[in-house]
């Protein structure tokens, strides 16, 4: 009897011990690697992943992409519908989460994952004091809670950031001309940290 | 020993078929064929809608033109083009004269393929009784848009957002293809 109990006490402790080890991060993010990642394949996608934008839109992979190369580590493999993993290893589904290739699965990612993504508004307009090259800003046009779309800052210009994103595949976009066209949609600012 | 082995061999063809069913599956290999049986398209949508204005049915119509937001000029005009309908008596069979198909996900724009379509926006001839034709859009979209395989291509739930006469403007989708 004594030993059964021995026995569950160490199995608690040791599922718990896997619990915090699976669920700790550490991990560093330069957010100049990520924007020089985007503009080198803003236009002509790298080949070394699957293209989406004939297949839903290939927004949410490029940013994953540059989020990659600016040094965020993958996670969770392959829980594929998880919005905790965020991995890429192949073209199909179990390969790539649905966080890497879908704008609102990377939010939901974002979200649950503030250690290495700070929400930040962008109502003040001073957007350059809040915003970095690296930084995602995400777009909700009907406000219905679903985010349609993803995209890069590569610099600023002025009180104004510069964006890329695909789908279609865009460079050196002002997101102030994209706010001015889209006021009815809902924008979403994160700021990528530096050490997670 | 010959029985043992045909069960182990026939076990792991279970196994590989059930595998490969399940990647076609997540892959959304089967959705366009459980969208059709389920009538989950723009054109059982549009069916639905007219069955229920031939039948008089102007509850059901409306319950079926589903207006996702407090837009009360398209509240006025779901009203008003059902009265319509149902007064001008049209038959139950229409024509599709042509359909566009749109990408909802990052920027909307028009695309050639239905599989990854979030929206359609479909033109429709109408005939009454006396054989008078009436040329109509239906907007038909996924509600919060499709991201096709970027989610697996799961089965998408279509619903009539707004319909009006060829040639008047839109209500609810008033986007222009590829502008941000």
């Amino acid at each position: 009897m004594e030993k059964i109990r021995i026995g569950t006490v160490a199995l608690a402790i040791f599922i718990a011990l896997v619990g915090v080890i699976g669920t700790a991060e550490a991990g560093s993010y330069n957010g100049n690697s990520a924007a020089v990642y985007a503009i080198t394949y803003a236009i002509n996608p790298n080949p070394a992943y699957r293209d989406f934008t004939n297949d839903g839109g290939d927004c949410a992979n490029f940013v994953s992409q540059s989020l990659l190369a600016g040094g965020w580590e993958e996670i969770g493999k392959y829980s594929y519908t998880s919005d905790d993993a965020w991995y890429y290893d192949g073209s199909y589904t179990p390969l790539y989460s649905y966080t890497w290739t879908s704008a609102t699965h990377l939010y939901n990612f974002m979200m649950r994952h503030s250690n290495r993504a700070t929400y930040r508004s962008l109502s003040n307009t001073l957007w350059p004091n809040y915003f970095q090259r690296g930084d995602i800003i995400q777009i909700d046009y009907q406000k219905d809670g679903i985010i349609d779309h993803s995209m890069i800052v590569t610099g600023t210009n002025g009180n104004d950031l510069v964006m890329a994103y695909h789908t279609p595949n865009s460079k050196d976009k002002s997101l102030q001309e994209i706010v001015n066209a889209n006021p009815n949609a809902r924008f979403i600012g994160w700021h990528i940290n530096a050490n997670y | 020993m010959t029985m043992k082995y045909l069960n182990k061999k026939l076990i792991i063809a279970i196994l590989i078929i059930g595998i490969g069913l399940w990647l076609a599956y997540i892959n959304g290999i089967f959705t366009p064929f459980i969208e059709k049986i389920t009538n989950e398209t723009p054109k059982a949508k549009i069916n639905a809608y007219i069955q229920a204005i031939v039948r008089g049915d102007k509850i059901i119509a409306l319950n079926i033109w589903e207006i996702s937001s407090e837009n009360n000029l398209l509240k006025e005009r779901k009203e008003e083009i059902t009265s319509e309908l149902i007064s001008d008596k049209i038959n139950s069979k229409f024509n599709i004269v042509n359909v566009e198909w749109w990408d909802t996900c990052c920027v909307p724009s028009i695309t050639n393929n239905p599989r990854t379509a979030g929206g359609a926006r479909v033109n429709v001839e109408l005939t009454d009784n006396n054989g008078n034709k009436y040329s109509y859009i239906f907007d038909v979209f996924v509600p919060g848009g499709y991201e096709g395989a970027a989610v697996g291509y799961p089965v998408r739930v279509w619903v009539v957002r707004d319909i009006y006469k060829a040639g008047d403007k839109p209500l609810f989708w008033t986007r222009k293809s590829g502008e941000l």
